[in-house]
């Protein structure tokens, strides 16, 4: 009886602490550098279409604020916005500037966003920068490039840059009818969700299973 | 009604006569130097710092006439400390032998002042021992050494250091940003002692007898980091003292390749010195201008007074407008 409680303990505990690291595999990523990058990097879409795409930061430390541009191929697409994400307003109230869209040449001037107060907080971790939104308008291929990407932090008088890597993407604008195909990773959304129920759904099993043994002691 | 009026004159007639025969002025024209952190007021820049109340992260503004033989030495974490006019506010070192200003902490910004008369042996306008120390828009003259570096991660910005007696800047540890000082008619001009990576580029080298001095060549970052040129720069020799330039570190394997044709100028816009504006400019802008906006204010930053008129305000935002995105070249 003594070894199937301590072997059952053995495995809640296994079980609680290795769930979630194997479920949340796919969306922590190893990398320590920061890196800015298209998310997501490739999409298929439509003619007459309208897409989204989203400037992603992963493991950035004291982030107080950034700006980036971007090129597209003009024949192919055509950005209607440029809009802030939410992520930096983790550390407080922003200021945002639009670049200027450029659908002739396909320039986006760079956006820029950073901190308003001096009692704001740095920003770490990763998330949404900027949105941004094209129509699809010829079939094609068009890179989207990231241009003048700065990342900074502002502890002292100076505010100084963030060393970053950057990530490109790409769009292939097809013809075909139907919806667009933006390959979205199910896994890793749902991860931390599915760790969470997990872990509880083996807690509450382990704690059962104990309980029985204990009133089935009890009773002998 | 009348009673009421003879009542009123006579008050007023008592205030004005207080406040002359007891002399009261306005706190700020007494006292140059003040801690605006803590509303805090004193006669010398060493009493502000030699203050028990003084605490990491107060800020201390020194008034432009400000002339006075002292020397302070800086032990307080974090402290900003703002001269309000480079040419007349002026710090002189009360003894040639010892360092004027001595940064023992870190994280401490001083700019805006003329450093002076620390000219005999041993005598340094700026002696640097902590990390994260900014020095900039400084005159720093006639001092033995003008600014020594014994540490690490310093910025060292648009300060005009000149006719000091030996060395205008003594380089002592690695990882510094030199970037943007007029360094003329010295000596020598930049002298490595020791460290590495230390980025030395958007200076200009004028008048030195030697422009670069080495006891140990370790590897330094003389240019910008462009890929190709003309992106890639430098600094700007005068006289040029070899055939390419600059200095030659152990033969030729560290030279400035790619010195400036003219003397480095920045744009109007450019706050901290790195041939752009960006949100770098911004972000200093932004907090001065929503924070502080005159002189003697907490968040008060000379840099985001783009027309120098001692107020940070729309015009300097149209400045930054303007000039927003350039890029040289």
């Amino acid at each position: 009886m003594y070894k199937k409680k301590v072997f059952f303990i053995f495995l809640f505990a296994v079980l609680s602490l290795t769930a979630p690291l194997i479920i949340n595999r796919g969306i922590v990523t190893a990398s320590s550098s920061t890196t800015v990058y298209i998310s997501p990097p490739t999409i298929m879409a439509n003619v007459g279409q309208t897409i989204t795409v989203y400037i992603f930061v992963s493991s950035v430390s004291d982030l107080w604020g950034w700006q980036a541009g971007m090129t597209f191929n003009p024949n192919v697409l055509e950005c209607r916005s440029f809009e802030e994400s939410p992520f930096l307003q983790q550390g407080g109230t922003t200021f945002y500037v639009e670049g200027i869209i450029d659908n002739t040449n396909g320039i986006i001037s760079f956006s820029h966003c950073v901190l308003k107060s001096p009692t704001s907080s740095h920003v770490s971790g990763s998330g949404n920068l900027a949105k941004v939104e094209f129509r699809c308008k010829n079939i094609g291929d068009s890179d989207l490039g990231l241009t003048d990407v700065i990342l900074i932090s502002y502890f002292l008088f100076t505010p100084r840059e963030i060393a970053r890597d950057i990530t490109n993407g790409t769009v292939h604008v097809s013809a075909a009818v139907g919806g667009a195909e933006i390959p979205v990773d199910k896994i890793g959304m749902l991860a931390p969700y599915i760790s969470l129920a997990s872990t509880i759904l083996v807690a509450v099993a382990a704690t059962t299973i104990y309980i029985k043994h204990v009133r089935g002691k009890k009773k002998q | 009604m009348k009673t009421r009026v003879v009542i009123g004159v006579l008050l007023t007639l008592l205030l004005a006569i207080t406040s002359a025969v007891f002399n009261i002025t306005p706190v700020t024209a007494q006292f140059p130097v003040h801690n605006v952190t803590q509303n805090l007021h004193y006669n010398t820049l060493h009493e502000a710092i030699e203050d028990p109340n003084i605490s990491p992260g107060d800020t201390i503004h020194v008034d432009q006439g400000y002339d006075v033989s002292e020397h302070v030495w800086i032990e307080v974490a974090s402290l900003r400390i703002i001269g309000q006019d480079t040419d007349t506010t002026i710090i002189r070192s009360d003894s040639p032998y010892i360092n004027a200003i001595q940064v023992t902490a870190d994280n401490v910004s001083i700019c805006g002042f003329t450093i002076r008369d620390a000219s005999g042996n041993g005598g340094r306008g700026i002696a640097i021992h902590g990390q994260n120390v900014e020095i900039w828009h400084n005159k720093i003259t006639n001092c033995r050494w003008g600014l020594a570096i014994y540490a690490r991660n310093n910025i060292i910005a648009c300060n005009e250091i000149f006719a000091n007696t030996e060395r205008g800047i003594f380089v002592g540890s690695g990882a510094n940003i030199i970037r943007g000082n007029d360094i003329h008619d010295n000596p020598t001009g930049i002298y490595l002692y020791s460290g590495s990576d230390n980025e030395i580029y958007y200076n200009n080298f004028v008048g030195n007898t030697y422009h670069v001095g080495y006891d140990i060549p370790d590897l330094q970052i003389w240019d910008d980091g462009g890929t190709t040129y003309p992106l890639q720069k430098g600094n700007y020799w005068f006289p040029n003292q070899s055939p390419d330039h600059g200095p030659q570190i152990n033969g030729n394997s560290q030279r400035d390749n790619h010195p400036f044709v003219n003397s480095v100028t920045f744009n109007e816009a450019d706050m901290n010195w790195d041939q752009r504006v960006n949100v770098v400019e911004e972000a200093i802008f932004i907090r001065a201008y929503l924070e502080g906006y005159s002189w003697c204010i907490l968040w008060w930053d000379p840099r985001a007074d783009l027309d120098h008129d001692d107020e940070i305000d729309y015009d300097d935002d149209r400045i930054l407008g303007r000039n927003w995105g350039y890029k040289d070249p």
